[in-house]
């Protein structure tokens, strides 16, 4: 095998160094791992695919429902 | 784990009397299912059950309703255009009510009776054979002595509804 390997390949930052799994001990043992993020408001749901899938999915409920129709606004 | 988004109508804007009227809609009592558990291990048949998708998208409404376009969703030819509602959402107070009138309604047509002390029990008698269907909310419990009688109601309600899931009854609602 070559280890003439293009600096593209390289994760992380070349001049770090080598981290051993003792030295890392601090960042996984005090870090949450957070995998499902719950939006708080439509404008943050709408920032995420998977949300706005979900969004569609139940849209379409309502067209094949036939639950509305749009109108024009009445005048005030 | 799965995404799932609902459209909801504030209900807590609707004025009694102009956009509601009766909320009333009546809801099984745990008792009741198993009362009806006890029946069918007596007859020895098996219940089954099936599930309504989006049912309070199925009640029609009597008062008229507006909801704005939902944000990120909006049409974008017609943005000062609003939806005009035909069937009750989920969050309008009488959506429940609305439910309950469609699906007993439709039973009723299809030949059962509404049960004398229990409002959401149906039951249907014919030669000597019985079929009981059990509402609750969106589940719907049901069995017969006869075969023949509940693929009937299935292709029924499959005709009326879209149903998400039938088969036997295999876990607890409450």
């Amino acid at each position: 095998m070559t280890k003439n390997l293009s600096l593209d390949n390289v994760i992380g930052q070349v001049q770090k160094g080598v981290s051993t799994r003792r030295s890392l001990n601090h960042f996984i043992e005090h870090t949450t791992f957070v995998s499902q993020v719950e939006p708080k408001t439509v404008a943050d749901a709408l920032e995420d695919s998977n949300w706005i899938n979900a969004m569609h999915e139940e849209l379409n409920q309502f067209a094949r429902n036939e639950v509305w129709t749009l109108v024009p606004e009445l005048s005030k | 784990m799965r995404n799932k988004a609902r459209l909801v109508a504030k209900g807590d804007n609707q004025e009694e009397g102009i956009d509601f009227g009766e909320t009333y809609a009546p809801v099984a009592k745990l008792e009741a299912v198993r009362l009806l558990l006890a029946y069918a291990y007596m007859n020895g048949f098996k219940l089954h059950q099936m599930d309504v998708r989006s049912l309070f998208l199925n009640g029609y409404i009597d008062e008229e309703f507006y909801v704005s376009q939902p944000p990120g969703f909006e049409d974008h030819k017609y943005l000062d255009h609003v939806f005009k509602l035909k069937k009750a959402l989920y969050g309008l107070k009488q959506a429940p009510r609305q439910w309950y009138e469609r699906l007993s309604s439709f039973l009723l047509s299809q030949g059962h009776e509404r049960g004398k002390t229990d409002k959401t029990l149906f039951i249907k008698k014919a030669h000597n054979q019985i079929i009981l269907v059990q509402i609750y909310v969106d589940d719907i419990i049901f069995g017969s002595t006869n075969k023949i009688l509940c693929e009937q109601i299935v292709k029924a309600m499959q005709g009326e509804f879209e149903i998400s899931i039938t088969g036997e009854l295999n876990y607890s609602l409450v």
